[in-house]
């Protein structure tokens, strides 16, 4: 057999070239992590780092390094052991004594001397045959020596392979062998053959022993499980090591930051707002606490209250009335006395079903009843609520008690059948009838039969009642609601708090009473009794408690959070009447969150549109009011409180009129100085001299409701408008400073009723239009570098909408970035449709849309496409209705001189004339022209006011656009209100109020002379010196608006005339200018 | 069609100084007629974060500039246009 041993070798490999970028900043260790996490990634697996060398060399540039990895280890390497002899001999040991070496020396003399080659001596083994000394040889002694040559083999893997399984044959062959022995040795009870036995059996032990020892192994299994354990151990190493370097740069960053001290605060801080977390937590379980106490204090505040304020109207006192409510608590009393005023109906319906009506009509019974109660107490004092029921009501209360109805309790059937088992331990009243329904009497100690049964098998789970003993006087005792509701008793006294809980007076025969009823096993409740401190509840004022109130939030932890919901329940006033406390009322908004009905008429306070309100109606809002959850607050302020009465037409005219203020008067009459009168229009149905109608925008100016659907008068949009509306419309319109007068038109019943308001944005609408909720994108396109960062994960992103930062882009980018929008065919699609749809609005249409749509509907509805078309086209109807304006206003002024010219000459003529017939035919003509004259002017000054909305139709930019086009017309040269010398602004005040009440008189002559004297009044040329009632002596008399369109300039016959007619002012006038 | 957004830049005014920005994505939306462009001046947000502008461009107005966007909408399509990115990649 070959003698095979293993010699460790240490291998060195190259596993690992490449570089890294250069980084200073990196420690050795750093370095050294970032190259062994690259051979992760690159799949070189490191089983133990210390066995890997990193060698670096110079770097190339400034960028980066080169590197090598070399893996070091041991390895241990078979090798077969051969001996070969090759010289053998003798020799007396004559000499002195030798070492082993200088005898090994000798033996390679003797064989040098005979010819052999001697390489290297380590090679060879000597064996010496004969006597052998450890301590030297003797000097007569012959040694045998053989000398072998030991040949050393590194194994191939094949000879490896057989080696081992030579080995795995002979191992087994000598295991057999020794099982054989064994055996024998078992079998044997000689003692000398035993001895021969064991002796072979150490032998064959022996072999065994010598072939395991050097026995090639194969580690392979081994030294893989080895290695995943090793690159696994590696891997944590090496994400613990970044954990631990994130650490120390963090800590680094914050040692940079803050000093220790600052650091040590952070942590202190860390641990302070932990506690004071827990603190807070403690304290708003308490701010909770307080809060239900708090809200039921107010409850029972605003109980009392209603309760104190109903008695003082019924003239008792508050003892009294709370015997007569008490009394009337009882269900079966008031039901009886209910009963007796006749509503058995109402009472048959469980007052879950009951209708508004029934309960209005309980609710009124009871009100009568207390009222009644409430008059006899008057009377008699002394006479108990009871003997007054009794008495008045004709009714037996025992009776009314005993045989108050059954209460039906329906139980299971388990229960039932526990209940006829244990029917002998039960008291017989409760058993009347064994069927599934169990009846129950009221009078009867009032014992929960479910519970009862129960009771045996939860001793300790019975109902507990606490009767409460006052510290301060252990006579008083008092208990919670439910004992009061459980056993039918009545509490006494007012509500108390104990232990922050509601709690009421108890008599001591009641208290005895339930106690007793403890006594038994089969009682499904107990009775305790405790000592406890007696809060009396506090009565105080309302305002103490309303910074409390407003603390109701669920959150109540920050004081902020607090404010935050304060402000944010809803406040409802009701409003006292200075003159009589009792007369409430309250606005609009409140009947219409209550859904309450207003009580007659309308009145003002503060300005305010309000209206009367039942005392109860407030007394239910203020209860809803005053729980933690409401979501709103009721207030109670005492005012003054206005009427409003609506009085006919013409009568009212001059007593209802809103005075303005000063500044508006005077703005109104800028405007209306401008010919900018508003003329009101209300259509009035011919038949029906109390049915009327007026167009969408007189709504919204005075902010009244529509009646029914709309329709078309004469192609306008219209709605029927309460007559009551047009009474205060008018009400305010005949004054001299206000900024509209009303005129009437009789319209046909025949009219085009249409569903809805016309939209003209739905018209307009292409398909797909913006209205939508979620947006497409298209066209997407992307940095392909971005794409590659997205794709590493690696970077998180802040996405900002709003560049604090001016950024500028090249044009070809705006170019590139629109190009492909502009060329889709969507948008050119969607481009024409919309033009098709914007040119086929009708004027109407686009009035509506240039006055009605303001620029945030287009905002909202439009994209920045399709607004700039409709920008367009609007500008296109604004500029052609500018335009179409101002023909109107030339045509009506041609017409209007020509007539005054006409009316000149008339009225020379009249100064002439003798015949009489001619004089009053004359005269005819004069009124004629003078009626023309009036009718043009009207149509001036509904052309201006047309104007003057189209100037502020408020669409951005568009508006700018239409004023920048009516400078260039010919009628808007005219003076600025603001330049005006005072005694010229006073003189236009009074022609324009002279205007006014000349155009509500339809008085044509007046209108026609203050037009003109307001016309001239504007004019750069004109100078005034003359009084205010227009005895212009100095200065060019010049009509801006005539000026331009008169055949000739008839400058001095306008002054001459001017002069004429102003004195056609009447006194009246007159002294009302002065 | 050839991409060459890596060529597009954006400048930006901060401090007085012109700062060049990379151009990541545009995209058009026709509902609202307008263009977006989104891009980064490569700077790290205090929450260590790369930041990203976003604008828009409304070819139909009258001045070549880039706009905040206000509209919730349009915010809403922007991220949803870079989830589309992400989820593409």
């Amino acid at each position: 057999m070959d003698n095979i041993i293993f010699e460790e070798e240490i291998v060195t490999e190259v596993v690992y070239e490449g570089s890294i970028p250069l980084d200073n900043r990196l420690t050795p260790r750093q370095q050294k992590r970032k190259i062994f996490n690259l051979l992760k990634k690159e799949n070189i697996p490191v089983i133990k780092e210390s066995e890997y060398e990193i060698t670096f060399e110079q770097p190339d540039d400034d960028q980066s390094i080169k590197f090598k990895v070399t893996h070091i280890y041991n390895k241990k390497i078979p090798y077969r052991i051969t001996k070969e002899e090759v010289y053998q001999g003798t020799y007396i040991l004559d000499g002195i004594r030798m070492t082993p070496e200088d005898q090994r020396q000798q033996v390679f003399n003797l064989m040098r001397e005979d010819g052999f080659v001697i390489e290297n001596e380590d090679d060879y083994e000597i064996g010496y045959e004969g006597v052998e000394d450890n301590n030297g040889i003797s000097d007569t002694q012959v040694t045998r020596f053989i000398v072998s040559k030991i040949k050393k083999e590194k194994l191939t893997d094949k000879e490896y392979e057989a080696i081992s399984n030579d080995q795995n044959k002979e191992i087994k062959n000598l295991y057999d062998e020794m099982v054989a022995l064994r055996e024998e040795i078992l079998k044997t009870t000689e003692k000398e053959k035993v001895t021969e036995l064991s002796s072979k059996v150490s032998e064959v032990t022996e072999k065994v022993d010598t072939i395991i020892e050097n026995r090639i192994q194969n580690y392979g299994y081994f030294e893989e499980k080895i290695n995943e354990y090793n690159v696994k151990i590696s891997e944590l190493e090496a994400s613990l090591q970044e954990y631990i370097n994130s650490y120390e740069e963090s800590y680094e960053m914050m040692k940079e930051l803050m000093n220790s001290s600052e650091i040590t605060d952070v942590q202190e801080k860390e641990h302070q707002k932990e506690r004071i977390n827990e603190k807070s937590l403690s304290i708003k379980k308490e701010i909770e606490k307080a809060k239900k106490e708090i809200s039921s204090l107010k409850a029972q505040r605003t109980r009392l209250m209603k309760d104190y304020e109903t008695a003082k109207a019924l003239e008792i006192s508050a003892e009294d009335y709370n015997e007569i409510i008490s009394s009337l608590r009882k269900k079966d009393i008031l039901n009886a006395i209910l009963e007796q005023k006749g509503l058995e109906e109402v009472l048959s319906t469980s007052s879950k079903d009951r209708t508004p009506y029934q309960k209005q009509q309980i609710k009124e019974a009871k009100e009568e009843i207390i009222k009644e109660l409430a008059k006899l107490k008057k009377e008699d004092e002394r006479q108990s609520v009871l003997s007054s029921i009794e008495a008045l009501y004709g009714i037996e209360l025992q009776k009314v008690i005993k045989n108050g109805r059954e209460r039906v309790i329906v139980i299971n059937k388990k229960s039932y059948d526990n209940i006829i088992n244990n029917s002998k331990k039960l008291p017989e009243k409760i058993i009347k009838n064994p069927d599934i329904t169990i009846n129950y009497k009221p009078g009867d100690v009032p014992e929960d039969l479910q519970e009862v049964f129960k009771s045996e098998e939860r001793k300790d789970n019975k109902d507990k009642f606490t009767i409460f003993h006052d510290e301060e006087d252990e006579e008083k005792l008092y208990t919670r609601k439910p004992v009061f509701e459980k056993f039918h008793i009545n509490p006494i006294g007012e509500e108390v708090r104990i232990e922050g809980t509601a709690s009421y007076g108890i008599k001591k025969e009641d208290a005895d009473y339930i106690e007793n009823n403890a006594n038994n096993s089969e009682s499904p409740y107990v009775v305790e009794h405790k000592k406890a401190k007696v809060v009396q509840v506090d009565h105080s004022p309302i305002e103490e408690f309303v910074e409390v109130d407003n603390n109701t939030s669920k959150e109540p932890l920050e004081e902020n959070n607090v404010q935050e919901r304060k402000d944010l329940k809803d406040k409802y006033v009701i409003y006292h009447s200075e003159e009589n406390n009792d007369l409430l009322y309250a606005t609009v908004p409140v009947f219409e969150r209550f859904n309450i009905t207003p009580e007659g008429e309308e009145v003002r306070i503060k300005g305010i549109a309000s209206y009367g309100i039942k005392k109860e109606d407030v007394d239910d809002i203020e209860k809803n009011a005053s729980n933690d959850y409401s979501p709103y607050i009721v207030e109670h302020e005492t005012v003054k409180v206005e009427k409003q009465v609506i009085e006919p037409l013409k009568d009212i005219v001059e007593e209802n009129q809103e005075v303005p203020k000063e500044e508006e008067i005077h703005e109104n009459i800028s405007n209306a100085s401008k010919g900018l009168i508003d003329r009101i229009t209300i259509y009035r149905e011919m038949n029906q001299s109390n049915k009327f109608y007026a167009r969408k925008p007189v709504f919204e100016r005075f902010n009244v409701e529509t009646i029914g659907e709309p329709f078309r008068i004469s192609g306008v949009l219209c709605y029927e408008i309460d007559v009551d509306d047009v009474k205060k419309i008018a009400a305010n319109s005949n004054n001299d400073y206000s900024p509209y007068i009303v005129s009437y038109e009789d319209v046909q019943a025949s009219r085009e009723i249409l569903e809805k308001e016309p939209d003209v944005m739905e018209k307009i609408r292409v398909e797909q239009e913006p209205t939508k909720n979620h947006l497409e994108a298209s066209n997407i396109e992307v940095n392909p570098e971005f794409k590659e960062e997205l794709k590493e994960k690696k970077v998180n992103y802040n996405i900002i909408h709003k560049c604090p930062y001016q950024v500028k882009a090249a044009v070809d980018f705006f170019d590139r970035l629109s190009k492909k929008l502009l060329s889709s065919e969507e948008s050119k699609s969607q481009k024409e449709q919309f033009k098709e749809n914007l040119n086929d609005l009708t004027d109407e249409e686009l009035d509506l849309l240039v006055t009605e749509y303001r620029s945030d509907a287009f905002g909202s509805e439009l994209n920045s496409y399709t607004k700039g078309l409709a920008y367009n086209r609007l500008k296109e109807y604004g500029y052609d209705t500018i335009h179409k304006i101002n023909d109107m206003i030339k045509e009506e002024t041609v017409s209007l001189s020509s007539l005054i010219k006409g009316l000149k000459e008339v009225e020379e003529k009249e100064q002439t004339e003798q015949d009489e017939d001619n004089i009053i035919s004359l005269e005819e003509e004069r009124n004629d022209k003078i009626g023309k004259a009036s009718s043009s002017i009207q149509v001036i000054i509904d052309a201006k006011k047309e104007l003057e909305r189209l100037l502020n139709c408020h669409i951005r930019d568009l508006e700018e656009k239409f004023k920048e086009k009516a400078q260039e017309l010919e009628f808007t040269k005219s003076r600025d209100n603001d330049s005006l010398v005072d005694s010229l602004k006073y003189q236009v005040e009074n022609f324009t109020r002279s205007l006014k009440n000349a155009l509500i008189n339809h008085n044509d002559i007046s209108i026609v002379q203050n037009f003109l004297g307001l016309e001239s009044c504007y004019d750069e040329d004109f100078d005034h010196r003359g009084d205010i009632v227009g005895r212009r002596s100095i200065g060019t008399i010049y009509f801006p608006l005539l000026e331009k369109f008169l055949p000739v300039n008839k400058n001095n016959e306008l002054k001459e005339m001017m002069e004429e007619e102003t004195h056609d002012y009447g006194e009246e006038e007159k002294s009302k200018v002065r | 069609m050839e991409n060459n957004l890596k060529d597009e830049k954006i400048l930006m005014e901060k401090n007085g100084k012109e700062v060049e920005c990379d151009v990541l994505f545009t995209f058009d939306s026709l509902d609202t007629m307008k263009s977006y462009v989104a891009y980064t001046d490569n700077t790290i947000g205090k929450n260590m974060r790369k930041n990203i502008f976003i604008s828009s461009y409304n070819p139909f107005g009258t001045k070549l500039e880039l706009e905040d966007v206000t509209d919730k909408k349009e915010l809403e399509m922007i991220n949803d246009v870079l989830l589309k990115i992400d989820q593409e990649n």
